[in-house]
């Protein structure tokens, strides 16, 4: 439970930073960092087994290949 | 027997979550591209949501996301209690959301022939792209809210804990929702 709460807290702190403290352009990176920490301790992907590990690195995966194919597409227009 | 059923429900649970962050992400590479198109129009629209309402309803599902995992750590009687937690800050979510919809259709903001917003070219694509994207979170939102209720009614660990995955993905899309209509002007 102590870990769920460090978690909670640093969550809050983080969504209240990007919220009122830090400038705009931080906020996706800030975003990446709670979802990181949203996947591997909330929903334990970290102590997981090996196949839900793959299934979430393959949707990583793939969701970053459609970022390069945007990032493509706008970067040749 | 009962913890190769718990790691099938598991896998399973794992597998739709997997591709139901890949239909977001088509959405997320959709407003990707057109923000790239139109950067005023959508910096525009950025303006104009709500913010306070965006802000708090982060705050209530990273709340409902440690409910949760409480849920799944606590024993079946303690999870009952935490799982009415998640229930009751969801439905709050939803009025939020509700409210702030209310809001920017009394303003004219709505998708099609309707829109009364400012004609800056990409802000209206940006309001329709805010109410295809929140609505559909909004809809995985009520599917998560049915499911926690059949879990508390379960009362079993593994359905508590498949149930939490879902739930935690479905406040996950919305961490990254938020930055992209609230906070990137």
């Amino acid at each position: 439970m102590t870990r769920l709460a460090i978690t909670y807290a640093l969550l809050m702190a983080l969504a209240l930073a990007s919220w009122l403290v830090v400038p705009a352009g931080y906020a996706l990176p800030i975003a990446a960092v709670k979802a990181g920490l949203i996947v591997a301790v909330f929903m334990d992907l970290a102590r997981a087994h090996p196949v839900p590990r793959i299934a979430a690195l393959v949707a990583l995966l793939l969701f970053a290949l459609l970022c390069a194919g945007t990032y493509a597409d706008v970067a040749t227009r | 027997m009962i913890s190769g059923r718990a790691h099938a429900l598991r896998i399973t649970v794992w597998l739709v979550v997997a591709s139901e962050g890949l239909l977001f992400a088509g959405l997320f590479a959709l407003y990707a591209g057109y923000r790239a198109e139109y950067p005023r129009g959508f910096a525009e629209g950025v303006g104009l949501a709500v913010g306070w309402l965006g802000g708090t309803n982060t705050l209530v599902l990273l709340t409902s996301s440690f409910a949760m995992a409480a849920a799944i750590q606590a024993g079946p009687r303690a999870a009952r209690r935490w799982l009415v937690g998640v229930l009751g800050l969801g439905g709050v979510f939803l009025g939020l959301k509700g409210a702030e919809w209310a809001i920017h259709i009394g303003d004219g903001l709505v998708p099609g022939a309707h829109y009364a917003g400012p004609h800056t070219p990409g802000t209206a694509l940006f309001v329709t792209l805010y109410y295809a994207m929140t609505g559909l979170h909004a809809l995985h939102l009520v599917a998560g809210l049915a499911m926690v209720a059949w879990a508390r009614r379960r009362e079993d660990p593994a359905v508590t804990e498949c149930v939490g995955i879902y739930w935690h993905f479905v406040d996950l899309v919305w961490v990254v929702l938020w930055p992209l209509f609230y906070l990137l002007s």
